[in-house]
């Protein structure tokens, strides 16, 4: 049985046969499955959705062409350079090889190098220290989601609602970015959409439309929205450099400054200096801080500094930090956590909290404080008693961490550091409840080292 | 805040509409005496038509570079333009030749892609309307670049870009029997591939 041409088996499988094709796909199943196939492939190719370059890109070629023409890179039909008689023979010998062709196209298209090849921008990989929302992916890959510890390379293109990334090596520079950036390159940072807030102290440049931000010491941001790009610098100096016609502008802080695509950079509109917080890095070794598990919009601090509303993930820095948690319509609460290297902290609120400590006291009520504190000696001494009673050779060192209202009462008591019996921890905490010392004029925490020894002999 | 408009210019040279074709050919014809303003006309001409042509035909993230390409041969070929076919024809036939040359450079970022809009591209058949996933459009794509560069332009000029197969062999300087050759067996390479990728088999589920 002969077979339909690919024409007809095209036509069947764009409309429904009739006639003869349909009476032939009846009895050849050879047939029906080309056409099934077709159709298949035609709805794949028909489902394709066309693209094209953007604005910018479109302007990038035309500057790159017209620097190579500029530069004299493109040289024209090499006839034109020749004498008459030389030009006479190439004439006639492409005219031999390409008779009667209209398009005189050479056969074999050789394409000069353009002249301008971008640098490729230096680039270290990025560890991401705190992020919220953000993914990446390397080239045509799949987007993976990001968390703090994450490593990012050259070539990753970066989707963030908010995103910090510092380099591996060092902390001479950090940003944050709030939309999408592709990473090293041409620059240091490209700018999709969105606003990127760098601390630097190292050369970093960061592209955003035809604008490259140049900078090695200063606190900036730049943000663009389409064709617009709004620099500012809160402190130091960066260079702006105008992609297209190579012109440059240096804007030194305090200054913002806006610019559409394609305008020249001395028509840039001054605007308001925004406040710029400069992205956070903290020092290594990292410790990762998730307060995923905490009650939604509950703000967490370290320090005194806001890391941001519960569930976050972040890396931040080891030691003994002072801690911070707000729930929703709450007080803050504070408490002391051991962020240990290299291991992950959670923050509960079930932390014991320590209220904020208020102004200093005063040096002479402090003196008071310790007079008192060395007359109710004897009261302490009975628990270390107690102990010896348990334990003839017992003694140590321990800290008694007290929290004495602005009246001389202390709210709270707790031993914080030594080794002693859980009996006589107990009875050191009861004692120091009971104490009743001279009023500091404000909240404080003492912490009163205790030396539990027996007399020598 | 209220945004001012902005004059925008290149190398200093602003911008001026061409619209009719006196003036067009009037272009061509600065260009082809080496009046650099002329090429740059050409190019704002010409740009956005070069690059829906290029598409597909070359990989998503080398456009950019291959429309470059193509530039910079329209600038040195310009003078062997005889003005026989139209100008827009010539050009299409470099840019194709250009695309069919160029080597995979990926050196582009896809920031810089945007979707076309959807009345001014894709003239080719399409039977149901029915517009694939990002990620199944990138495997298309991809089993688009697995064919050879012939192949490749023949089918996306006939199936995506709706050329006849005659217009086709004018444009690559053959006969019509060898674009039907390369149409039937891309065609044929297009659709083994597909069934061969998992995320594309469905489309020709009823077909094993």
């Amino acid at each position: 049985m002969k077979h339909l041409e690919p024409d007809v088996i095209e036509g069947a499988a764009r409309s429904a046969p009739e006639g003869d094709v349909a009476a032939h796909l009846a009895s050849c199943a050879a047939c029906r499955q080309h056409v099934a196939s077709a159709k298949a492939r035609q709805r794949l190719l028909g489902g394709l959705t066309p693209y094209t370059l953007s604005d910018v890109a479109f302007r990038r070629v035309e500057a790159r062409l017209e620097e190579a023409i500029g530069a004299g890179e493109l040289e024209p039909s090499p006839w034109r350079w020749l004498g008459w008689a030389a030009g006479a023979l190439a004439v006639a010998a492409v005219a031999f090889v390409v008779v009667g062709s209209e398009p005189s196209l050479p056969r074999v298209v050789s394409l000069p190098q353009p002249k301008v090849v971008l640098a490729q921008a230096p680039f270290h990989p990025l560890t991401v220290l705190a992020t919220r929302k953000a993914q990446a992916r390397q080239g045509e890959g799949a987007w993976r989601e990001l968390s703090p510890g994450d490593v990012l390379e050259a070539g990753e293109l970066l989707s963030s609602q908010s995103a910090t990334l510092a380099p591996q090596d060092d902390v001479a520079w950090a940003f944050s970015v709030d939309g999408s950036l592709a990473l090293g390159g041409v620059a240091t940072l490209t700018l999709g959409a969105g606003e990127v807030v760098a601390r630097v102290g190292a050369p970093v440049e960061v592209l955003a439309s035809t604008r490259r931000v140049l900078s090695h010491d200063a606190l900036f941001s730049v943000s663009r929205v389409g064709a617009e790009v709004v620099l500012q610098v809160a402190e130091g100096e960066v260079e702006v450099v105008d992609s297209l016609t190579a012109e440059r502008r240096r804007v030194k802080a305090p200054q913002a400054l806006r610019w559409s695509d394609g305008s020249a950079l001395s028509d840039g509109r001054e605007e308001a200096l925004v406040a710029l917080v400069a992205p956070r890095v903290a020092a290594k070794p990292w410790v990762r801080l998730d307060a995923s598990g905490l009650a939604v919009g509950t703000l967490v601090s370290l320090d005194g500094v806001s890391l941001g509303q519960a569930p976050f993930v972040e890396l931040v820095t080891s030691g003994r930090r002072r801690l911070g948690l707000t729930p929703v319509g709450g007080a803050q609460r504070e408490s002391w956590a051991e962020l240990v290297g290299g291991q992950p902290f959670t923050p509960k609120v079930e932390l014991p909290s320590l209220e904020n400590d208020g102004p200093e006291p005063d040096a002479a009520a402090l003196e008071r404080v310790m007079s008192e504190l060395k007359r109710q000696r004897p009261k302490l001494a009975a628990c270390y008693d107690k102990w010896l009673k348990a334990n003839p050779t017992a003694e140590g060192e321990v800290t008694l961490e007290l929290l004495v209202g602005a009246q001389g009462r202390v709210k709270r008591a707790r031993v914080t550091e030594g080794t002693i019996s859980a009996a006589s921890s107990e009875c050191l905490v009861t004692t120091a409840k009971s104490l009743v010392l001279p009023p500091l004029g404000t909240d404080a925490t003492l912490e009163v080292p205790l030396l539990l020894r027996t007399p020598r002999k | 805040m209220e945004l001012s408009l902005y004059r925008w210019t290149t190398a200093g040279v602003q911008r001026r509409p061409v619209t009719s074709s006196a003036s067009r050919a009037d272009v061509v014809e600065r260009a082809r005496a080496g009046d650099v303003s002329a090429f740059r006309e050409l190019y704002a001409l010409h740009h956005r038509q070069v690059a829906r042509q290029l598409t597909f035909l070359v990989p998503r993230s080398d456009l950019e570079d291959v429309l470059q390409d193509v530039f910079i041969e329209v600038y040195k070929s310009i003078r062997r333009f005889e003005g026989k076919s139209a100008f827009t024809t010539w050009l299409y036939r470099l840019t194709v030749h250009v695309a069919m040359k160029s080597r995979r450079k990926h050196t582009r970022s896809r920031l810089d892609i945007v979707e076309e809009v959807p009345d001014r591209a894709h003239e080719g058949p399409t039977p149901d309307e029915v517009s694939l996933s990002a990620e199944r459009q990138a495997r298309v794509e991809a089993l688009l670049e697995q064919l050879s560069p012939k192949k490749r332009a023949v089918l996306v000029m006939h199936d995506l870009q709706g050329l006849e197969a005659q217009r086709i062999a004018e444009l690559l300087d053959t006969n019509i029997l060898t674009v039907r050759t390369r149409l039937f067996y891309a065609r044929r390479e297009l659709e083994q591939l597909a069934k061969d990728d998992p995320a594309l088999a469905d489309f020709f589920g009823g077909t094993k």
